[in-house]
């Protein structure tokens, strides 16, 4: 053993001599030093933040009609505004104007809300924002209450005490959701403040900057660095002059070879600790955020130097040359980047947009939804899906529709009594964002073609059909039901729809309202299903289920709520018995459709979470999908687990069932597979030919993406670590779109495992060949 | 310390390289070579270059496999780590890192070979002034001369007090002064019971120092023993006749071809060295010398230098 500590000492050694380790260090400090300064201060908002107004469009709406009314709050401010002002504002919500904004930074982005924000952050400076008569009738929160007291305000307080009087005129349009804003200072100089962020949204923002930081230093010039400096270490080492010396001593030749290679690691160990330590530090005493897990990056990132230098070592022992040594990495991290671009890319294409996510059965055969929100319709002549209920051609891209749209289930619900089926499509405002979705509608015998039903009054996220047709859109705090509309109703409600930008439905006459009057409020992420035999609804929300009856006049009453004590946001099913309720933890909770006991619980694996829950419309059994692409079974008439699984397990991405209970799985490409649950038996298959890229893909391309080792997913085991979280929405997602507990859209698991896994494999697999060759090698 | 009768056992050793990408090319290093190397000795093996000394001493210590036959270092099969544990080495052409100073360079090897880093401290101020490297100790080896590294291979080789030390061309790059001080260096650790294994090029290093000696040749061993018995008179080894003549008497009396070196050693008398290794050569000579009036006054066989018994040998290998 004092042989090795030996060799590792005089790796040490080496490591401080090398002037490159001397000046790497130098420049970390350097940077740490340039970075010191930089800190953030916390202190009480004063400007509106775009994400606190909820409503722009109501609020300017607000605005504008205070013009006509007299002492309220609206009134006051819009004769604050000056003529130009007050044009622009009416400009604002005139969709005929010039200066009506137009859509900048892709769908989703709403320039009227920048326009409203920034407006009134410019008013909130005023002396004489506030007015007593004005603001008589709000309640004002006792902050702004003690302001309002308070003489000679500072220029920061008037703006804080004129924002807290905008927040309490407008409760509906704005929510001022934390009182605390971040500066980002750098020595006494606020260099941007405040940010336009509530410290909440700025706390991942900042972690996946610290990562993203730390990343660069360490992923890409730390690790390449301690490559160029450490390559010829092993190849100096097995040189003749010195190798014959070394293997004259009583030491093994595989430990020396992996002593050695440790040795090696020490340089990158030095280095990182020294980063990652300095920023830690610097978040901890300069910013105060003190996030211990920052230092798990340290073995991370030498651990994904190991899996690199492994390759040098090998080389470096069989070529004794340090540039081979230093080629055969560059080639051996450009190969993993061209296998791991052209997985990625092929499973995006074959899997996520062109691959089965939803599927319906209708009379006449079956339907099935793509990643990219395409419907197809099985053609059992030609074997192959045909495109069907097919959006109209100036719609947003399929691409859009994956990344954007997934806060909205596309998912056509098939309505046997009028032979129709019937879904929700997302739909953009005039102004640019998204507002409630579209139902749309499409009648077998129209060869299902889509006809849009109007826009919902409010975010719906599930259409459900009752025993008898009913048509029902719950909403957080509503239930609607589709009742239809004549022509003459359909045609105002275009009209209304066109001239407000959807900010008020034209087509309220055809959503009417069914909810009970007690209705409670389920929260922005709630899950909602009828079951089959009674029309029950069951509404999951706030942590709360609620279970409401039937009436006969077609509306809903409360019967009873189950408290969950959880926040989380769930999926869930109902038929015959049970219900099943899965919760974002994979907690998943099996409850007799009546009395809502829980008859059976079952806890999925950690980081599996759930996408959504589906029930045989007889009630022999129930399926819950996860985000792993797994299907979990349930007996219907028992609660029980039902041990058999689909054989697509792994790589199902979609399930539902057929009017005879049977299961419909989709093996995550272009096949439809339908099983017996009872028996597990497969009864028949859709399926279209594949082509000759998905042989590339199954037969080239993912088995060597499986081989090979993956060191570039480490970084995203730093985001892990960062996050704490193993499921995250899908890479790409516009931040404006992400909603971390909207459990429908699309998540990259991240398995730490497997990555792990893969790399230790490789990197034993390495240390062996290297040992192997050293132990029967003449020197 | 356990003294072995024999410190190196060498039987029927073969040693055959292997290269080319389907390894069909072969040279054959070692073509059963078997030596015995007794302890407390100085052995020096000579050997012209591709003779396979190198190859012999890196099977022994196991840097090399041996294809086939026994070797074994004090009582241990060759490369074994025990053998190596009481073993020192200097390589040919060695390189010691060059980060190390002289007195890191110890602790290094000094811990590779088993010693705590306190016993190493403790040993090194005296070895270095043992090798003449006192007062340079703290100097980067990377400034040191050829000559200076040889010593701290040397002084390294040393460290652990091993039983046998094996060195390969220890003075190479060292200057005459040096050279003897190495040479009594290892005739002192000779005399404390240590068993010296000398590789070099330098036969009146050998010469000078070694007990027994063995020539190596064309991965054989041609001759063992010690220095005098490989240079004692041989039929092979040059008559000296002692005349008076002059040198043109002389070289009429001898075949020209067999004449090596004419001396003259003053009152017209002349010592003529001859290659005349059959008695009747010898015989005819005399015949010949007496017909011509030449006076013999003296005649006698003379030993071989080691330098001209090794050539001898090896030029015998090569006919």
């Amino acid at each position: 053993m004092n042989a090795y500590l030996a060799i590792l000492k005089d790796s040490f050694r080496e490591a401080v001599a090398s002037r490159v380790l001397l000046i790497a260090l130098a420049g970390i400090v350097s940077i740490l030093l340039l970075l010191a300064p930089f800190g953030l201060s916390t202190d009480k908002a004063t400007e509106l933040r775009r994400s606190e107004v909820r409503q722009p469009e109501r609020l300017l709406t607000r605005l504008v009609n205070g013009a006509e009314e007299q002492n309220t709050p609206a009134a006051h401010l819009w004769s604050l505004l000056n003529d130009a002002q007050q044009k622009r504002a009416r400009d604002l919500l005139n969709p005929e104007s010039e200066n009506r904004p137009r859509r900048r930074g892709g769908p989703g982005a709403n320039p009227l809300k920048r326009q409203i924000v920034d407006q009134l952050n410019e008013l909130l400076k005023a002396d004489h924002f506030y007015d007593v008569d004005s603001w008589k009738d709000v309640r004002l929160p006792d902050e702004a209450s003690n302001l309002l007291q308070q003489p000679g305000l500072s220029d920061s307080s008037l703006q804080r005490r004129n924002l807290l009087l905008l927040a309490a005129a407008f409760r509906r349009e704005i929510d001022i959701a934390d009182s605390n804003a971040i500066s980002l200072g750098y020595a006494n100089a606020t260099v941007i403040g405040p940010i336009p962020l509530t410290p909440s949204q700025f706390e991942p923002i900042f972690d996946q900057i610290v990562v993203r930081v730390v990343g660069v230093f360490l992923g890409f010039l730390g690790v390449f660095g301690s490559l160029l400096v450490t390559a010829g270490l092993i190849p100096r080492t097995f040189e003749p002059g010195e190798i014959a010396l070394l293997l004259s001593k009583p030491v093994h030749r595989s430990w020396l070879f992996v002593t050695k290679f440790l040795g090696g690691c020490i340089f990158t160990l030095l280095y990182a600790s020294v980063l990652v330590t300095g920023i830690w530090l610097l978040l901890g005493i300069r910013m105060g955020s003190w996030q211990h897990q920052l230092l798990w990056c340290i073995p991370v990132y030498v651990f994904l130097f190991m899996v690199y230098y492994s390759v040098s070592a090998v080389a470096g022992a069989i070529w004794r040359n340090s540039i081979v040594a230093l080629v055969l990495v560059v080639l051996f991290w450009t190969g993993l980047q061209v296998v791991g671009v052209t997985e990625t890319a092929l499973q995006d294409r074959l899997v996520n947009d062109r691959g089965i996510k939803e599927i319906a059965i209708v009379d006449t055969g079956i339907l099935a939804v793509d990643g990219e929100q395409n419907t197809y319709i099985w053609n059992a002549e030609s074997s192959h899906w045909q495109q069907t209920f097919e959006e109209p051609p100036d719609s947003m891209s399929g691409f859009a529709r994956r990344f954007l749209a997934t806060g909205v289930r596309f998912a056509p619900v098939y309505d046997s009594h009028s032979d129709r089926i019937y879904a929700l499509q997302l739909a953009e405002s005039r102004f640019g964002g998204f507002g409630p979705p579209q139902l749309v509608t499409g009648y077998a015998e129209d060869g299902w073609e889509r006809v849009s039903l109007g826009r919902v009054p409010e975010v719906v996220t599930t259409v459900l059909i009752g025993k008898d047709g009913r048509v029902l859109l719950p909403s957080s705090q509503r239930i609607y039901q589709y009742v239809g509309q004549t022509e003459q109703q359909q045609r105002r409600a275009d009209f209304l729809d066109n001239i407000t930008g959807g900010i008020l439905s034209g087509a309220g006459k055809a959503f009417k309202q069914v909810q009970p009057k007690d209705m409670p409020d389920l929260g922005e992420n709630f899950a909602a299903a009828i079951n089959p035999d009674d029309n029950q609804l069951l509404l999951f929300g706030n942590g709360h289920l609620h279970q409401l009856k039937a009436l006969d006049d077609g509306s809903y009453s409360l019967i009873q709520s189950r408290d969950f004590d959880t926040d989380e946001s769930a999926v869930m099913n109902v038929a015959g018995m049970h219900a099943v309720l899965a919760l974002a933890s994979g907690k998943i909770q099996v409850l007799n459709a009546r009395s809502l006991e829980t008859v059976h619980e079952q806890q999925l694996a950690d980081g599996v979470v759930p996408r959504l829950c589906t029930a045989a419309p007889d009630g022999s059994s129930l399926a819950i999908l996860t985000h792993a692409e797994d299907v979990f079974l349930f007996d219907g008439s028992t609660g029980r687990p039902i041990t058999w699984h689909p054989p697509e397990n792994g790589a199902c991405s979609a399930v539902a069932y057929s009017p005879d209970g049977q299961l419909l799985v989709s093996n995550g490409r272009l096949a439809v597979r339908k099983y017996d649950v009872s028996t597990g038996q497969r009864s028949d298959e859709w399926s279209e030919q594949t082509t000759w890229v998905y042989d590339l893909y199954d037969y080239v391309i993912q088995p060597l993406w499986t081989v090979l080792p993956k060191p570039s997913q480490l970084d995203e085991f730093v985001t892990y670590i960062m996050s704490g979280k193993q499921s995250v929405l899908a890479t790409g997602t516009p931040p404006w779109m992400a909603n971390g507990d909207n459990l429908q859209q699309q998540r990259d698991t991240f398995e730490p495992v497997p990555v792990i896994r893969d790399n230790v494999i490789f990197l034993i697999a390495m240390l062996c060949v290297g040992c192997l060759y050293v132990a029967r090698r003449d020197y | 310390m356990v003294i072995a009768e024999s410190v190196i056992q060498v039987q029927d050793l073969r040693k055959i390289y292997r290269s080319g990408v389907l390894r069909r090319r072969t040279v054959n290093a070692l073509e059963g070579v078997s030596l015995d190397v007794p302890s407390g000795q100085i052995y020096g093996l000579l050997g012209p270059n591709g003779a396979g000394k190198t190859t012999l001493i890196k099977v022994l210590l196991g840097i090399v496999r041996k294809t086939s036959g026994d070797a074994r270092v004090l009582g241990h099969a060759a490369g074994e780590i025990a053998a190596r544990r009481r073993v020192g080495y200097l390589p040919e052409n060695h390189r010691i890192p060059r980060h190390l100073t002289g007195s890191t360079a110890l602790e290094y090897y000094g811990c590779l070979s088993g010693l705590s880093v306190g016993e190493v401290r403790r040993r090194a101020p005296g070895l270095l002034g043992r090798v003449g490297l006192k007062g340079r100790e703290h100097d980067r080896v990377s400034g040191y001369s050829k000559g200076m590294q040889q010593r701290l291979g040397l002084a390294q080789a040393m460290l652990h007090q091993p039983d046998l030390i094996i060195l390969d061309e220890p003075t190479d790059g060292v200057d005459p002064v040096g050279r003897k001080q190495i040479r009594e260096v290892l005739r002192s650790l000779a005399d404390e019971g240590a068993s010296i294994f000398l590789n070099s090029h330098l036969l009146q290093e050998i010469e000078l120092i070694c007990d027994r000696v063995a020539i190596l040749s064309n991965g054989s061993v041609r001759r063992t023993g010690s220095v005098k018995e490989l240079t004692a008179a041989i039929a092979e080894s040059p008559m000296v006749f002692r005349i008076r003549a002059d040198r043109t008497t002389a070289e009429s009396c001898f075949e020209i071809s067999t004449v090596s070196k004419v001396e003259d050693v003053g009152d017209g008398v002349l010592d003529v060295h001859a290659g005349l290794p059959e008695q009747h050569q010898v015989d005819s000579i005399i015949d010949v010398l007496r017909s011509r009036d030449v006076s013999l006054l003296s005649m006698n066989r003379r030993d071989l230098t080691l330098e001209e018994a090794f050539l001898q040998i090896v030029r015998e290998e090569t006919a």
